[in-house]
């Protein structure tokens, strides 16, 4: 069978998707719109009072650089743009589904979103925020995984554990496919954009990227040092080798690494303190 | 420097960073000695954590010393031996790591001990 027929097998056996707000399925429709203004979107957010909230919270916390200065929707809107508030919005709406599913996978995406945050603002990449955003949606597979298919996370639970594998080694075992093909299928059902959708499936092949290479390598390398730093878990505890192509791409290999982990290691500091 | 839950909070410690509300307003500027009354306020302004000067508390496994963190963070090294840009990386981190011990000693020595 190949990749895409597995892929194709599995998710047919996922019967319900992880259902979002009706407010997030309006919003999707919504930014496609020319028309639309940031007063519109806003409109919309703030009829869900418990989502809004949940946005401004997640605006204002580190990653994005304004940390408590943002007390609008509509505010967040201008400052980040149609794309990293549909991003902010998916991520709210899947927080509690998140925290309940997997433990430690909440502080795993925001740790990684808030490194590859601050590798991208000091290696100078466009659109730091948006980066920071895949990197928060990056493993929204594993959410599916276990929600959906949830016989199959135990067997791959239990293969991690006796193999002392990854949580993506054992799901290619057990599923055929990993969280990233899963991840890339969801996004497609979603209707996230390319910039998001493109480093959610392949950040842990970003040589493979058909474009938007920079950011992938941002959200690949940021999942490896989150590892590293020990924040959060993705389902197993090991750190994954980052690729060499990916390091030199984005210019990893030129910056002083003491100095950049030094920040990121306070920048994590924050982490522990944005749940939703 | 260390994060402490409002709720094991005591009169006397001090605070190391501000504390701001969810707007990111100021409540409360770094330096300040907590008495058992701004506790209660912000416990009421729904603030959660405190960055509070020193090391006022024993927090069991959270409190691991700055070695036993870079060892634990090598051993997840252990799938990628001998990788030049793991072994770079793997040696930045420890050094972030061992820096922040280092600050923390400055910190506490500019702390006044009653």
């Amino acid at each position: 069978m190949s990749k895409a027929q597995q892929l194709k097998a599995i998710t047919k056996r996922i019967q319900s998707l992880p259902t979002l707000p009706q407010v997030v399925q309006k919003l999707t429709t919504m930014v496609e719109s020319p028309d639309v203004t940031a007063k519109d979107i806003g409109k919309l957010l703030n009829s869900d009072q418990v989502l809004s909230a949940k946005v401004l919270k997640l605006v204002n916390s580190p990653f994005y650089g304004f940390p408590g200065r943002i007390s609008s929707i509509s505010h967040s809107i201008i400052l980040l743009g149609f794309n990293v508030i549909k991003g902010v919005v998916l991520s709210a709406s899947v927080f509690d589904l998140m925290e309940q599913s997997m433990v430690g996978l909440w502080e795993h995406s925001l740790g990684s979103a808030v490194i590859s945050g601050t590798i991208s603002r000091h290696l100078g990449l466009p659109e730091p925020e948006e980066i920071s955003t895949g990197a928060l949606l990056h493993d929204i597979g594993k959410v599916l995984v276990r929600v959906s298919l949830s016989d199959d996370y135990d067997k791959i639970k239990a293969v991690v554990q006796n193999k002392g594998c990854s949580f993506r080694e054992a799901e290619i075992e057990i599923l055929g496919v990993d969280h990233a093909e899963i991840g890339s299928w969801l996004a497609e059902e979603w209707g996230l954009p390319e910039r998001l959708a493109i480093p959610i499936t392949f950040h842990h092949e970003p040589e493979t990227a058909p474009k938007f290479k920079d950011r992938v390598a941002a959200v690949h390398i940021a999942d490896s040092i989150v590892r590293a730093f020990g924040v959060g878990s993705g389902g197993d505890p090991f750190v994954g080798a980052i690729s060499p192509s990916a390091w030199e791409l984005i210019g990893m290999d030129r910056v002083d690494l003491p100095l950049l982990m030094k920040k990121i290691y306070s920048d994590l500091e924050e982490v522990d303190n944005c749940q939703l | 420097m260390q994060k402490v839950p409002i709720d094991l909070v005591e009169p006397g410690m001090i605070l190391a960073k501000p504390v701001t509300n969810d707007k990111g307003m100021p409540l409360c500027a770094e330096g300040t000695e907590l008495s058992a009354n701004l506790i209660e306020r912000l416990k009421r302004m729904n603030v959660t954590a405190l960055t509070l000067k020193g090391h006022p508390l024993d927090m069991g496994t959270k409190d691991k010393t700055s070695e036993e963190k870079i060892e634990d963070m090598k051993a997840r090294f252990s799938k990628v031996p001998g990788d030049p840009i793991m072994d770079n990386l793997k040696d930045a981190i420890a050094s972030a790591i061992a820096s922040e011990g280092c600050e923390e000693e400055a910190n506490e020595e500019e702390t006044p001990h009653e």
